[in-house]
């Protein structure tokens, strides 16, 4: 979070708040399997996003899955199994994603998210979503100024 | 200017669960279970008549200035229950509802949109005439709309807050042959930054937090935030009291036990806790009806890409709304959300979902809802959260591809060029491809669907055998124990229902004002 302190053209609101807290320990594996399906994810023409972004990432998802309920977790940890270890059979390669090349994780991805088993997927990529753009770069990559319609007076 | 703003609840009427060492008992006229839209106002109300209130919140209080402060996603984690991964498991040809609820002191009132509709008269006339509840008519309920909508400084969104996004809605609209209506809120200064679910930047929000339960504290009432209600103390077939526990820590664990001795008791946990807290007491159960009758109002959001620039985020998240499509059971607002929020919904992986996501400011967008009939149930599960499943009855499964496609057809006829569907995995598609959709084909399975509006698991009725509180919110079984929330209300209203749980706790309470303590 602190690296969002650092850009100042988002409004205050948007960056200013760190709020301390004591995190669980991380689980590597975790870890890595999720900086693997948001480096496919948040691929574009350019390349994949820059490491430092995915582990801050990764660290922020660690802070919201603690605060969520055991049955969110559950469903965050399902969505990150199938992501791992079925995406991979949908292009006839074996497990894990993270041992396949970076198009054929881009392409796996993709086809569990249309297939009828990729409502869990929907879940992981919607928070992972909504956790990455709020970074200030990403932010910037949409296109948003993050100012109102109209500015109040004092 | 001056500012119509409302100073949020202070943390000095609020005992903080999470730091409070030891167990805690205490002695009131009235506890009430659940600080949100029914709580808030239960409590207002009767501390105002002289009543000595104590108010138990399960989530923290987070003062109104610093999750105005959060980022959507911090919002999400500290405020919104279960990370707002809650959800309705469809049963049969029935979807997945991602059911969003608040967790903190002011409940979802503090992270809804501020849309602010009276209960309709064609429910009203419903509850009246199908249900028997004579005392739920217009005029009966006249005076408690109106001393709701005088103490939340409900206004009509004004044109100078309309986004491009909703210009564009209500351009599809007119030359679909309908038009759009100004949204009422509660909502004062509100600056355009479509952010209200995550609770307002600009704190322009007159959400229970900052209208009623300041009123409630100045009376004396007293919160108790982070406290977990788990049972109604019954003594001689009459409420006296609740236990519960204290909760520390991200994941609200159990440390002090509490006891609030009672001459009454209040519940406005909501349609999902509600009937859990009355099942685990032992309560509510004879008629069958406990957990049951769920309905959710199911919604989808409608995306569409206009090749102007759109900047949706600048505006009113919620301005407009129409009724044109009322007789089909449809009610469509404009809305629109973080961009963050809406490129989490788009398709694809990579580069092909990045395209998408960088269009972000070229897209539109408005949602959707049923009114829908209810066939949810709420069971206990495992842990403190419910197991909900939700089975659509065929009226409503004939709904939702119709919703699909008015909302689609209206970006079409706005000249969107690509329009996304509320479903998964499913590729954008262009306006000429839509008459080519077998929308009522697609597994409901597969529609992306969300609730903000759970109601109606202990409604209310004029018999012990069909319902779980009779027409003064009390429940059969148990004498001073009474129900104010979301749950009670007999029917969905196909509209937001955040004032009708409102005006229906101020009716509630307008009686328990009148009605000596025992």
């Amino acid at each position: 979070m602190s690296a969002a302190n650092e850009h100042s053209e988002l409004p205050p609101w948007w960056v200013a708040r760190d709020i301390p807290e004591v995190l669980p320990p991380p689980s590597r594996r975790a870890d890595r399997a999720l900086f693997h399906v948001a480096q496919a994810l948040f691929t574009r023409d350019q390349g994949p996003p820059p490491d430092a972004r995915l582990h801050w990432l990764c660290l922020e998802m660690r802070e919201f899955l603690a605060h969520c309920g055991s049955k969110a977790r559950l469903l965050f940890a399902v969505a990150l199994f199938l992501a791992t270890w079925v995406a991979p059979l949908w292009v006839m390669r074996l497990p894990p994603l993270t041992l396949l090349s970076h198009a054929r994780r881009i392409e796996a991805l993709d086809r569990l998210e249309a297939s009828p088993i990729g409502t869990p997927l929907f879940a992981l990529k919607a928070v992972v979503s909504l956790v990455y753009y709020e970074h200030p770069d990403a932010a910037r990559e949409l296109g948003f100024d993050g100012r109102p319609l109209r500015e109040l007076q004092p | 200017m001056s500012s119509t703003r409302l100073a949020g609840l202070s943390g000095d009427a609020v005992l903080r669960g999470s730091a409070h060492e030891g167990d805690l008992e205490l002695h009131a006229d009235v506890v009430v279970v659940g600080s949100g839209s029914g709580g808030a106002v239960v409590a207002a109300e009767l501390a105002e008549a002289g009543q000595q209130v104590i108010v138990l919140e399960e989530g923290p209080f987070i003062a109104s200035d610093d999750y105005a402060a959060m980022r959507p996603s911090q919002s999400i984690r500290h405020a919104w229950r279960e990370g707002a991964m809650s959800a309705a498991l469809g049963v049969g040809d029935s979807p997945i509802v991602n059911v969003t609820m608040g967790r903190l002191v002011g409940g979802s009132s503090a992270l809804t949109g501020g849309v602010c509709f009276r209960i309709p008269d064609r429910v009203l006339h419903s509850w009246v005439h199908e249900h028997g509840l004579d005392e739920l008519s217009s005029q009966a309920l006249e005076p408690f709309h109106r001393i709701v909508e005088e103490r939340l400084g409900v206004t009509e969104v004004p044109p100078s807050l309309h986004s491009r996004s909703l210009q564009l809605f209500a351009e599809g609209a007119r030359r679909q042959g309908f038009q759009l209506k100004p949204t009422r809120r509660n909502i004062q200064d509100c600056a355009g930054i479509a952010q209200c679910n995550f609770g307002c930047p600009k704190g322009a929000k007159r959400s229970v937090d900052r209208s009623y339960l300041p009123r409630a504290a100045a009376h004396g009432a007293r919160v108790i935030s982070d406290c977990l209600a788990e049972r109604i103390l019954v003594r001689d077939g009459r409420a006296v009291g609740i236990r519960g526990r204290l909760l520390r820590g991200p994941k609200a664990r159990r440390h002090g036990k509490v006891t609030i001795h009672a001459r009454r008791v209040v519940i406005s946990a909501g349609a999902w806790h509600s009937p859990l807290l009355l099942s685990a007491s032992g309560i509510g159960r004879r008629s069958r009806q406990l957990g049951r009758n769920l309905t959710l109002h199911p919604a989808c959001r409608m995306m569409a890409r206009f090749k102007e620039p759109v900047l949706g985020w600048k505006g009113a998240l919620q301005a407009a709304f129409t009724d044109a499509f009322e007789a089909e059971q449809l009610t469509m607002v404009s809305l629109f959300v973080p961009p963050g929020v809406l490129a989490a919904t788009l398709p694809g992986f990579g580069p092909e979902h990045s395209r998408r996501a960088e269009q972000s400011a070229h897209i539109a967008m408005m949602g959707g809802l049923i009114h829908d009939e209810g066939g949810g149930v709420i069971r206990r599960g495992l842990g403190r959260e419910p197991l909900v499943t939700y089975r659509m009855t065929p009226r409503d499964r004939a709904a939702l591809p119709r919703l699909i496609e008015v909302m689609a057809e209206t970006f079409a006829a706005a000249g969107a060029e690509e329009i996304f569907l509320p479903v998964l995995g499913h590729a954008p598609v262009k306006p000429d491809q839509l008459r080519h959709l077998d929308l009522a084909a697609i597994p409901a399975k597969r529609y992306e669907c969300a609730s903000q509006h759970p109601l109606g698991s202990c409604r209310m009725g004029t018999s012990p055998e069909r319902s779980v509180v009779d027409p003064s919110g009390r429940c059969w079984e148990v004498e001073d124990l009474y129900i104010a929330d979301g749950s009670i209300l007999p029917t969905s209203l196909g509209v937001n229902p955040q004032v009708g749980v409102m005006t229906m706790a101020t009716r509630i309470a307008s009686r328990l004002r009148e009605l000596p303590l025992a």
